[in-house]
């Protein structure tokens, strides 16, 4: 017995359970189901755009393709943040959780082999996208400028805290359904306030008095509330920021969507610490 | 090799686990015994340090065991009574995924090595979760000697086997324990612990009941099933067969 082998490093066992998180999105086909959804979002609200331009003669906007892009970008991290909480559930749905834990793997290193994983997946998916994007370029005569791939690049901080997020919720459920409706309950929750907002912003309010007032204002603090705690909405002012050329609130954000991926790593591993790794009713 | 003391354990108004002490020592085979519910899994769960005691103290190989301890989980290889397999993965490409994670050298001809131990060197390339029970047995046993660890707990290793998969896995168990390495073994089927174990640990609320060696007990008792029953007090009326 003299022969047994040495715990390896944490960021090597955060690796191998990356590289097999990253094979299983590459190899499943939800992932290609929810690219060419993005793409095709991104292409409608681009079509939206060209058809007001043929109808008006004039748009207005910073970067034609910004809208695209971020609309792209919202449908795959809607998508990271789904795979990542079925994947936390599955694990301990399917046992294998329990089983990575019988060897050198702590809450730590599973956590950042889980974010790592679907993070590279991701970094596959992006020059697919910008392969799209060039192509629509040279069908619509729309210039693509160099902020497109950098709002490319750089949103895969929000990515990562959105894949946080997702596993954050799922470490305290126990099976794979229950991590879909509550990831999907807070998705609705999120958008619901914001659309809610804006539907109140469109009424007109001409009585000082209105009972509307307090609600605009009360859905006002909401919404900005949100944009401090919705991972949604730091990948949306990162790929806003950096398609109108505002360096420095997308910089800004940037900052905070690693502070909150750093975040949402430690919470996720403290939770799963916290819960076990055990499965459901044993 | 294993040290338990004063091992204790609650879970809300139940106490899993009493005040547990318990030593098995390399080389041998322990067979840890106790009806259902009498802690053997909340035991095997704290030896393996996913579970955290209330009290008490475990070392293996003199190496104090706390929780996520990655370095003292290296020590230990463990077979659960379902293995846990990934749909997608073959038996090769799971030993291989846990090969490393366990940081094993020479990873390729380890995985082959330990599908050869196990008689699985013709099924590597199938997909694990296709093997039948007691197959995949023997691939999380295979599983659990990757890295080469001291001591081997087993929780439930021959339940539901055909006679076939139980004598295959207790040949590997036998095999073990040859090369110096300790077997910890939880199992309800006693003909087994009987004829496998050196030494065995009997449980019941958590608390050990018995300590000592198979041979002792045969000397005071006819069978293993008899001692168990005896000490545990869980005779249960004989079903009557109509004539």
């Amino acid at each position: 017995m003299s022969d047994t082998v040495s715990a390896p490093p944490r960021w090597r066992v955060a690796a191998v359970i990356a590289r097999r998180e990253a094979s299983a999105a590459i190899h499943g086909i939800g992932g290609y189901v929810a690219l060419a959804a993005a793409l095709i979002a991104g292409t409608w609200i681009l079509l939206v755009d060209v058809r007001a331009l043929e109808a008006g003669g004039l748009l207005v906007l910073a970067d034609p393709f910004g809208p695209a892009l971020t609309i792209a970008m919202l449908v795959l991290a809607m998508f990271l943040a789904v795979s990542a909480a079925v994947s936390t559930a599955r694990d301990r749905e399917g046992g294998t959780l329990e089983t990575l834990f019988y060897g050198p793997v702590d809450e730590s290193a599973y956590i950042l082999g889980k974010v790592g994983g679907l993070v590279a997946a991701y970094v596959a998916a992006l020059p697919l996208i910008l392969a799209c994007l060039a192509l629509l370029s040279l069908m619509t005569g729309f210039a693509l400028t160099m902020r497109i791939p950098i709002g490319l690049a750089l949103s895969i901080v929000p990515a990562a805290e959105i894949v946080g997020f997702g596993i954050l919720l799922s470490v305290g459920t126990s099976r794979v359904r229950t991590a879909i409706l509550l990831l999907g309950a807070v998705i609705l929750l999120l958008l619901g306030i914001a659309v809610a907002y804006r539907i109140v912003l469109l009424i007109p309010i001409a009585d000082p008095a209105s009972p509307i007032l307090p609600l605009r204002d009360g859905l006002a603090a909401i919404d900005m509330g949100i944009r401090w705690l919705s991972p949604f909405a730091y990948l949306e002012s990162v790929v806003d920021g950096v398609a109108a050329g505002a360096w420095r609130s997308a910089a800004i954000n940037l900052a905070l969507g690693f502070a909150y991926a750093a975040a949402m790593i430690a919470l996720a591993a403290l939770w799963l610490r916290r819960r076990g790794v055990e499965r459901r009713g044993e | 090799m294993i040290e338990v003391e004063g091992l204790s354990k609650r879970f809300g108004s139940r106490q899993a686990v009493d005040g547990l002490s318990l030593c098995a020592r390399a080389g041998e085979i322990y067979g840890f015994l106790g009806p259902n519910g009498a802690g053997k899994t909340t035991t095997i769960r704290m030896l393996l340090g996913i579970l955290a005691p209330d009290a008490g103290a475990i070392r293996i190989c003199s190496r104090r065991v706390r929780r996520s301890d990655r370095a003292g989980r290296m020590l230990v290889g463990a077979v659960s009574e379902v293995q846990h397999l990934y749909n997608d993965m073959t038996c090769s490409g799971y030993l291989r995924f846990f090969a490393d994670l366990y940081g094993v050298g020479r990873a390729e001809a380890r995985v082959a090595e330990m599908l050869a131990d196990v008689g699985l060197a013709d099924r590597a390339a199938d997909r694990a979760v296709d093997l039948s029970k007691g197959l995949q047995q023997k691939l999380g046993l295979a599983r659990a000697l990757l890295h080469n660890p001291p001591v081997l707990i087993l929780d439930e290793p021959v339940s539901g086997l055909d006679p076939h998969g139980i004598r295959e896995v207790r040949e590997i168990i036998l095999r073990e324990r040859s090369r110096g390495r300790l077997v910890f073994l939880s199992s309800h089927v006693l003909s087994e612990i009987e004829r496998t174990a050196d030494r065995v640990g009997i449980i019941r609320q958590g608390r050990l009941l018995y300590e000592g060696t198979v041979g002792d007990i045969l000397a005071r008792y006819t069978t293993l099933e008899d001692a168990f029953v005896a000490m545990t007090g869980e005779a249960r009326p004989c079903v009557e067969v109509p004539a």
